[in-house]
């Protein structure tokens, strides 16, 4: 019914679309907000790249990052010991808030994306827990800050660089590669495309 | 792509809202909830109590803010002693030992950032109700930027979680989180959930009621 129109997401205006190509940006013509992004070959390169990420997870979040030799003593870090090493220490709200946003939101972000897209080729679209899957997506997509952390790893990397010998461990290679595939379902997963779609009516 | 520029109608005035969830254009009856029939979420014309609610978050995240900075986050303990550092106190040192590009980063992603953020949440609410200097143009792009940078400010959270766990050198060298990481998170959530219930579309509400204050 409403196909033809759409409301800007930051200022309300209400916007008339004739046929947007893939590849093509709608802007709002009041506040320049972009309103529609369509992407190109959205469905396999989210595939793609959540296979990737997917398979990548394990290294990611327990491979040692980068270990530290102080009078020949060996110690080494990962995502998962950093949040370890919180609650060890009590903090027991900030180790779930690492873990939460370094751990779970990437993982089940990465999780949804994957099983919406396979729903999509195999064609269960329209089936409930497709639905409720693209809503919790929606949910968990702006909680993950894994580039926060990578930015947070070359910080602790400067600090403790004149105290100790440093070294880096496969670990900071599969992190750097997981963030990428993270950071780019934003640029592949095609939220709108699916949710038009999907048949709605009452 | 085409689109009507001329005369700008907003969905409100249509009775219609966007689905924040699927972004379907639903209508809306203003005597009971409405909900979105492709996904069932609520659909609401504003965010419900949208200003009241900011304002709200954000004094808190104010609060926060003080706890946040005046708590050690860490001490680093040589073979058992050490003095605790706050987050302020972590960059003079960081200064101290001439490492300025990193001091700066860090200065910027856990004191300016959720500062800005603050300050800039209270100035957007106070345009709301006064008029200010600003465009809604400039206004929307700050909003824009308070949502997209907020999150950096998790940055010396997220250091502490792994100095702590690579630093646990037997008696030697040791790093311990201090109360200060729990007050910073709690005040980088506070600071998310107030830009989040804050909610643009007001800032150009008052444009379309009161044709007499076009700007452009």
């Amino acid at each position: 019914m409403h196909q033809q129109q759409f409301a800007c997401l930051e200022c309300d205006a209400l916007i008339q679309l004739s046929s947007i190509a893939e590849g093509e940006v709608a802007s709002c013509p009041r506040c320049h907000h972009k309103v529609i992004d369509k992407k190109h070959d959205s469905i396999n390169r989210t595939l793609a790249v959540s296979a990737s990420g997917l398979l990548l997870f394990i290294p990611a979040a327990f491979a040692p990052l980068m270990s530290m030799k102080l009078l020949s003593v060996e110690s080494s870090a990962s995502v998962y010991s950093g949040v370890i090493a919180l609650w060890g220490n009590e903090l027991f709200f900030v180790a779930t808030l690492v873990f939460l946003f370094c751990l779970f939101a990437p993982l089940i972000k990465l999780v949804s994306a994957f099983l919406v897209c396979l729903g999509y080729k195999f064609n269960s679209h329209q089936q409930a827990w497709y639905k409720q899957l693209l809503v919790f997506y929606h949910h968990v997509d702006s909680w993950e800050m894994l580039e926060v952390f990578l930015i947070g790893i070359l910080v602790s990397i400067i600090k403790l660089k004149d105290m100790a010998d440093l070294s880096y461990n496969i670990g900071l290679l599969c992190f750097a590669a997981f963030m990428l595939c993270v950071l780019s379902l934003k640029l592949t997963l095609d939220k709108q495309m699916l949710w038009d779609k999907l048949n709605h009516g009452h | 792509m085409d689109t009507n520029v001329e005369a700008i109608i907003t969905a409100k005035e249509k009775g219609l809202a966007q689905c924040p969830v699927c972004h379907l254009l639903v209508e809306i009856d203003n005597a009971k909830d409405n909900y979105c029939p492709r996904c069932d979420s609520k659909v609401y014309l504003r965010i419900n109590d949208s200003i009241q609610r900011c304002w709200a978050w954000t004094i808190c995240s104010l609060i926060a803010f003080i706890p946040a900075n005046a708590f050690p986050i860490m001490t680093i303990l040589y073979f058992g002693k050490g003095q605790p550092d706050t987050i302020l106190s972590g960059i003079v040192l960081l200064l101290k030992f001439g490492m300025y590009p990193i001091a700066a980063i860090v200065f910027i992603a856990s004191f300016v950032v959720p500062l800005a953020k603050i300050v800039g949440l209270f100035f957007l609410l106070y345009s709301l109700k006064n008029t200010s200097k600003l465009s809604k143009h400039q206004r929307t792009k700050m909003y824009r930027y308070i949502e997209i940078f907020g999150r950096w400010s998790m940055l010396d959270v997220f250091v502490v979680a792994l100095l702590v766990a690579l630093v646990e050198i037997g008696a030697v060298v040791e790093i311990v989180a201090g109360p200060g990481a729990t007050a910073f998170g709690v005040m980088v959530i506070l600071t998310i959930f107030a830009a989040n219930s804050f909610d643009p579309r007001l800032l150009w509400d008052r444009e379309t009621s009161n044709s007499m204050e076009q700007e452009r």
